[in-house]
């Protein structure tokens, strides 16, 4: 009977890497620390905000946004008698009034212009129950709170922050920021959707003051 | 006038595929019969809860009947003839939902840009587009026969009309007959 054939595999045993395994990533490694201080890990450089002034249109990626005027009001009353008043005993309600253009080929929803309005911390406060900033929005058409705008249709809304009454500016310094479209997402279940980004626009705008 | 393209086989891949029907016959969805009463555009819509569009609301009156179990939250939506995508107002019908096997009227409206009107196609199905849409599941699709000079005859005409959702009794302006 014939011995069985035995044949030896030469196997990489992991205390035995080769030395090229080890030497090349290495040196890639120190390439690209190398470049670090002239700027080889950071991101491209993001363009300061443009200057915001009022009835400029700024292309937010799904919308084009204008703002009209910001005003100062102790409350807005809605369609059915229903009325937003502010969080705090004295304070006041800061609107921001906007025209916003829809123009991708989808619904977009409104709340997208809302959050894109950034100003200073001090101007506004949470609404009742909330812990963080939120911007309501509301149509001036019909004084009911809107939601999603079609292709091709400009909203002229007012987005409605609550204003502490210990800020009493005649300007605020109020910032747009634009959307950047995430057409894949490995990490969430949103593919192909909107993602708030950087700041395009800034300026000091004035605040109409109306009892 | 409006005509259904009805309805895509349940089969993989998706295709358009029965002739068109006649003009307010009933479209038999595997879950659904659905028939388009009535179309047309309105100024603004009136109620307890009135509403105005950002440009004019289209709106459709249906006949819907589900079959064999409850129809549960189909979002309609519209297609213009470049295929760009228009959500149903929240101010009639949000999405199709119903008992079994009792009739319903059911009031779409779409605020649409005029450019939008002419070609404009109703897409009526099961799925949600922000999951999978519709695939693999039949779907309706009315073509409401909107031709450039119609549409602007209609947008021209158009009139304020009832804030309705659905139910078995219609509005005093229901556009059906």
């Amino acid at each position: 009977m014939a011995l069985p054939l035995r044949v030896r595999r030469r196997r990489p045993h992991p205390a035995q890497v080769s030395r090229s395994r080890v030497l090349l990533p290495g040196l890639a490694l120190l390439a690209v620390l190398a470049t670090a201080p002239f700027g080889g890990l950071k991101t491209a450089a993001v363009p300061p905000p443009e200057p915001l002034g009022l009835g400029q249109d700024l292309d937010l990626g799904p919308f084009t946004v204008r703002v009209e005027q910001v005003l100062s009001v102790p409350s807005v009353e809605l369609a059915g008698g229903l009325e937003i008043e502010p969080a705090s005993a004295r304070g006041r309600l800061l609107l921001v009034e906007v025209r916003a253009r829809n123009t991708t080929d989808e619904p977009q929803s409104s709340l997208q212009v809302a959050k894109a309005i950034g100003g200073p911390r001090a101007a506004v406060e949470p609404w009742p129950g909330d812990q963080d900033i939120r911007g309501d929005i509301v149509g001036v058409a019909d004084a009911t709170r809107a939601g999603y705008v079609n292709p091709g249709l400009t909203l002229h809304a007012l987005v409605i922050f609550s204003q502490p009454a210990t800020w009493t500016a005649a300007t605020i310094d109020l910032s747009l920021s634009g959307y950047r479209f995430r057409e894949d997402d490995p990490f969430s279940l949103e593919p192909q959707a909107w993602v708030l980004d950087d700041v395009l626009a800034r300026g000091p705008l004035p605040v109409t003051v109306r009892t | 006038m409006p005509s259904a393209l009805c309805c895509r086989p349940t089969s993989w891949p998706v295709t358009p595929s029965s002739p068109r029907e006649a003009p307010g016959e009933t479209v038999a969805l595997p879950y659904a019969d659905v028939r388009l009463a009535g179309m047309a555009i309105a100024t603004d819509l009136t109620g307890p809860a009135p509403s105005k569009p950002d440009g004019r609301y289209l709106v459709l009156d249906l006949e819907v009947t589900a079959r064999g179990e409850p129809l549960r939250g189909a979002p309609p939506d519209v297609r213009d003839r470049d295929q760009r995508r228009y959500a149903v107002s929240p101010a009639c019908a949000g999405s199709l939902t119903l008992a079994t096997g009792i009739p319903s009227r059911v009031r779409l409206c779409v605020d649409l840009p005029q450019s939008a009107f002419a070609g404009a196609t109703l897409v009526l199905g099961r799925g949600s587009q922000d999951i999978e849409g519709n695939r693999r599941d039949a779907v309706a699709e009315f073509d409401l026969g909107l031709s450039p000079a119609g549409a602007t005859t209609l947008w021209d005409g158009a009139r304020p009309l009832s804030a309705f959702a659905a139910g078995a009794i219609p509005p005093r302006d229901w556009l059906g007959r």
